[in-house]
């Protein structure tokens, strides 16, 4: 049996590339000598004067993805001692009930009805980065990265990869919005919150064990929609009213 | 974020696959090397310079600069500049190994940094080394030496594989000006063949970050069974021992090899390392000894040796994996040391 749903809180969110950030995209086309590791792009983007073609882009799903596997390290299960990457072998959490599943979903299970909570909009660049990008990459959105492998016996370079990235200060904007239900305690919200945080202290998208993808989320507004309201009203809050939305 | 700092002690080269050439990458002046964007000079040609240009393409590839044949270029056109240090007169600079760069600044201006992957290779290949070191019972006769390196720092947890190297993360350094860079003309000892690179200076000082909280903090949640754990848990003094067994390596060669200078630079830099701080090896021109482990070998070739056999050639032939040159600065310095150290 589904809750009712209270309202959703959006977090209008900016999203800062630190280090070069690499997200993979279609490897379809790869010629020899040509770029091995692409960086995913959107084909049309709209901006408000202009219209760019094959432009970066981070998926709300990798972002959603690295969120989850990082909880999963400290987040336990309900009525375990264990965090549940180790209580569950590496395999996402399927119990139904404890935070993750309830913002993430649980994993391949048909026994619970808990709604997905979280959901992570695929975000894009602003025009300011576009125009940097522009400038500094003589025309192109991404820099190549090229990789040398290493003989380790010769010494010698073997044949290099290439690596397409999205370069430092690059800045993507979209929404992470939390749906409340009836019931739903501020933890949940908490819980999003600190997820942030460990992938703030981890990476985004491929590579991160080779040190690609440190960045910076910036939280630029709050917005709560009502839905027991008629009509609908999107309002600005601020993060000490989060407590109220979710009730005591 | 950034916990860590490296101090170049001697220029270090990490290339980006590109080599900037005299036709139209840059313009010499005095002991100044102007790296110009090519895009932007073309879009400011007039119709006349780009006809010009067009009649002049034949001639270029014998090595001739566009800038001396349709115009020098204008000061916006410039990307970065790097100074020229190099005691050779009249110096023909006709390619330069380009260092790696990124974006430095929202203003778009260029940075030179160090990826994360270098310094992770290098933590990697010491803990390697230390672990083959002290047990030399790892060696397979059968596997070369990738192979005895994923078995080595791998480990079976629930039916899965788990790299350990994995959870070890180092992120690119901090991007730096690039009034760091500087070219260099790298020479080859008792050899006349010279290769002209940008390098970041000595003792330059960089922030990077490694993450090795998480690192130790999942090894140890996983309880894991690895008898090698404590060695990778403590990198930094298999960093220290690595690079303390390749200076040592290095001093004999060049003192071998009559080298004072250089002889006397490695004896100077054992005191630099420590197992709080040690010494790394990074980037292009640190020749095979430290990329390899050649050390093993030369310590006991009976069993270390089959490690360094050609698997896939059919006759089981030896590489011999020791080297008789090193590739030097003009001023008799090595590159590619850097001293990693923790910040507060
Ligand atoms: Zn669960």
């Amino acid at each position: 049996m589904s809750k009712a749903l209270k309202g959703i809180i959006k977090i209008e969110c900016k999203i800062r590339v630190l280090t070069g950030l690499h997200i993979g995209g279609s490897k379809e086309n790869v010629e020899i000598g040509g770029i091995d590791n692409i960086v995913i792009k959107v084909p049309v983007l709209k901006l408000d004067e202009a219209i760019e073609r094959d432009v970066p882009y981070i998926p709300g799903s990798s972002i959603k993805g690295k969120m989850r596997a990082l909880l999963e390290w400290v987040e336990k299960p309900e009525g375990s001692m264990q965090v549940i990457a180790l209580e569950n072998k590496g395999e996402p959490c399927n119990c139904g009930r404890c935070r993750v599943c309830k913002l993430f979903g649980a994993h391949k299970n048909a026994k619970t009805e808990e709604p997905v909570r979280l959901r992570v909009e695929d975000f894009y660049p602003t025009e300011k980065t576009i125009d940097m990008w522009k400038k500094f990459l003589d025309g192109d959105f991404v820099e190549v990265k090229v990789e040398n492998t290493i003989d380790r016996i010769k010494g010698t370079a073997l044949h290099p990869r290439h690596q397409e990235r999205v370069i430092p200060f690059s800045e993507f904007t979209g929404f992470i919005k939390i749906r409340v239900h009836e019931g739903d305690r501020k933890e949940l919200f908490d819980t999003i919150i600190r997820g942030i945080q460990l992938l703030e202290d981890d990476y985004l998208g491929g590579s991160g064990s080779r040190g690609y993808g440190k960045v910076k989320f910036i939280k630029e507004k709050i917005l709560w929609t009502d839905y027991r309201k008629q009509p609908f009203e999107e309002k600005t809050v601020d993060e000490n009213e989060i407590a109220n939305i979710y009730g005591a | 974020m950034y916990n860590y700092r490296l101090k170049t002690l001697t220029p270090i080269h990490i290339g980006n696959g590109n080599k900037l050439s005299n036709n139209f990458d840059y313009f010499i002046k005095g002991t100044q090397i102007n790296v110009i964007s090519f895009d932007r000079y073309i879009s400011n040609l007039s119709e006349d310079e780009i006809s010009k240009l067009e009649s002049y393409i034949e001639t270029l590839e014998k090595g001739n600069s566009i800038f001396d044949l349709i115009r020098k270029p204008k000061y916006e056109e410039i990307k970065y500049s790097v100074i020229l240090n190099t005691q050779t007169p009249n110096p023909k600079v006709r390619e330069i190994a380009e260092h790696i760069k990124t974006v430095l600044n929202e203003k778009g201006e260029y940075g030179a940094y160090i990826p994360g992957s270098t310094v992770k290779g290098f933590i990697r290949l010491a803990i390697f080394y230390k672990i083959l070191k002290e047990n030399a019972d790892l060696v397979n006769c059968d596997e070369d030496i990738k192979r005895t390196e994923d078995r080595i720092l791998s480990v079976e947890l629930q039916k899965q594989t788990l790299k350990l190297m994995t959870y070890f993360k180092v992120a690119d350094s901090e991007p730096i000006s690039t009034k760091n860079l500087e070219v260099r003309n790298v020479i080859i000892t008792n050899n006349k063949i010279s290769e002209f690179a940008e390098v970041i200076k000595k003792d330059t000082e960089i922030k990077i970050s490694i993450e090795d909280k998480e690192f130790q903090e999942k090894l140890g949640k996983l309880g894991l069974k690895s008898k090698y754990l404590e060695t990778i848990k403590n990198w930094k003094e298999a960093c220290y021992e690595f690079s303390k067994s390749i200076i040592e390596y290095e001093k004999e060669f060049f003192k071998k090899k009559g080298l004072v200078k250089l002889q006397n630079f490695y004896k100077d830099l054992e005191d630099k390392n420590s197992p709080k701080a040690p010494l790394l090896r990074i980037g292009k021109y640190k020749g095979k000894i430290s990329q390899t482990l050649v050390l093993l070998y030369e310590a006991n070739k009976e069993k270390y040796g089959c490690l360094f056999e050609d698997k896939k050639g059919k006759n089981n032939k030896n590489i011999n994996p020791l080297t008789k040159t090193r590739r030097i600065t003009e001023d008799s310095l090595p590159l590619g040391w850097v001293k990693l150290e923790e910040l507060n």
